[in-house]
């Protein structure tokens, strides 16, 4: 399952936009 | 002339367009109403941990009503035929905590009246992911799209006027611009992107019940792990949790009254999409305004012009309501919706068959799981038991209220509930 969850390319937007929102808490959320 | 796409009439079709719209309309009445719970809260605590309240509220209320509604059989059977729905789940609850911790940050860099317009560009992108990942608007004519188009673009435009012009904050003369511009804009993309797994969970006919019980996890845990850090450990945080007692009882009223919006929020998506269903559910921004405004008098003193603007933007959010609510999906843009199914079903070994009797608002796992287990009944007193606890011990807040408009607003609050359950019962069973 996570294969095919990993081959997903929908998958990795919202992860790529996790990311960054956490980035954007850890630079400017001082 | 340009023909346009044909439209299909046939009731089962055009019911589950209505279904939706009202779905949207119910859920901005209730995600508006959670607001008003959390206005009784006395000043001086820490947004985290007033967003952990909440978001404790929405997981307890979980475990109330919409348990009593479907069971918990039933859902653990929904995700065990979706297991990939579970991380797609918890990413979006991922998506939710962090988004909302951004407005936090925004709001005290950069002032509400400039972070709002901001964060609510998320109807946009949400409709810009329709459009491109779930083939939403495709194939729909330009008269639908207008409509789609057109009315969120109104709804945005008037809940931002709204937001403007009911905001007690001036913008902050911070050297801190940039980073609350930054953090505003990333909590718009975070909640636009939110949408992604709503509609990829029911273009592969999950219940929503089934899903918010995930994203509900997703979301307490990501909360709780920020709350913990921005509170310096989890000393500091024990503290300050001990402090909100007397206050937690009216987070977790408005984390009872999210989940309800959330849960018809989701029901819209499933029926009508991302692109239609989102603006409508962001009209929470009037029922916020009618709260704060009619109950708490937060208009009051404020010039003639100024309750004038506010006014006018309520209409332009109702006009572009109405637009939304007459642009029904043809049947060359459900063709398309019906590509995006069969992609998920081909990815994920899913029945075609059976998504779409799902998606179409039947109930296929229902006729295969009946009945409730004993201890569905224990985890549902144990819930009521920790609201009535919190209940007791909940400190009423020295706030004036109308109390002629708080009933009016509750009746009206309660009668999209029960309209809105009823319609939801009769065509799909809460499917």
């Amino acid at each position: 399952m996570l294969k095919k969850i990993a081959g997903d390319l929908h998958f990795w937007i919202p992860c790529a936009v996790l990311i960054v929102g956490i980035a954007l808490l850890i630079v400017f959320g001082e | 002339m340009a023909t346009q796409p044909r439209v299909d009439r046939s009731p089962g079709s055009r019911s589950l367009h209505s279904l939706g719209v009202v779905c949207g309309l119910a859920a901005a009445a209730w995600l508006g109403a959670a607001e008003a719970p959390t206005k009784l809260v006395t000043l001086g605590f820490s947004p985290f941990m007033i967003s952990l309240g909440m978001v404790a509220g929405v997981f307890v209320a979980r475990w109330t009503v919409p348990m009593a509604l479907k069971g918990s059989r039933y859902v653990f059977q929904d995700l065990k035929e979706k297991p990939h729905l579970i991380i797609w789940a918890i990413l979006a609850g991922a998506l939710w905590a962090v988004a909302n911790t951004l407005t936090v940050f925004a709001i005290r860099d950069v002032g509400l009246s400039v972070a709002f317009p901001l964060w609510n560009l998320n109807s946009l992108v949400g409709l810009f992911w329709g459009w491109l990942l779930f083939n939403e608007l495709r194939d729909a004519g330009g008269a639908q799209r207008a409509k789609v188009l057109g009315g969120g673009l109104a709804i945005m435009i008037g809940a931002t006027v709204i937001g403007l012009a009911t905001s007690q904050q001036d913008s902050a003369a911070s050297g801190r611009a940039a980073a609350g511009i930054a953090a505003a804009l990333g909590a718009g993309l975070l909640w636009g992107t939110m949408y992604v797994p709503y509609r990829k969970a029911y273009l592969s006919g999950i219940n929503p019940l089934s899903f918010v019980t995930i994203f509900t996890v997703g979301e307490l845990v990501t909360m709780g792990t920020l709350a913990v850090l921005f509170q310096g450990g989890p000393e500091p945080f024990l503290r300050e949790l001990g402090r909100m007692r007397p206050a937690l009882f009216w987070l977790f009223l408005g984390g009872l009254c999210w989940v309800i919006g959330d849960l018809f929020q989701q029901f819209a998506a499933k029926y009508i999409g991302i692109a239609r269903g989102i603006p409508l559910s962001n009209m929470n921004q009037l029922w916020g305004l009618a709260w704060g405004a009619l109950v708490f008098g937060e208009l009051a003193g404020k010039a003639a012009g100024h309750q004038a603007i506010v006014v006018g933007g309520s209409l332009v959010m109702i006009v572009g309501a109405l637009a939304i609510s007459r642009a029904e999906a043809p049947a060359s843009e459900k063709e398309c919706w019906r590509r995006a199914i069969r992609r998920e079903c081909d990815r994920y070994g899913m029945d075609m068959a059976r998504v779409e009797a799902a998606v179409s608002g039947e109930d296929p796992l229902a006729r295969e799981n009946s009945g409730r287990a004993w201890w569905e009944f224990a985890v549902f007193l144990a819930a009521v038991g920790i609201l009535a606890w919190l209940a007791r011990g909940a400190e009423r807040q020295a706030i004036a209220m109308n109390s002629g408009w708080t009933a009016l607003l509750i009746a009206a609050t309660l009668a999209f509930l029960i309209g809105c359950a009823w319609v939801l019962w009769k065509r799909t069973r809460f499917s």
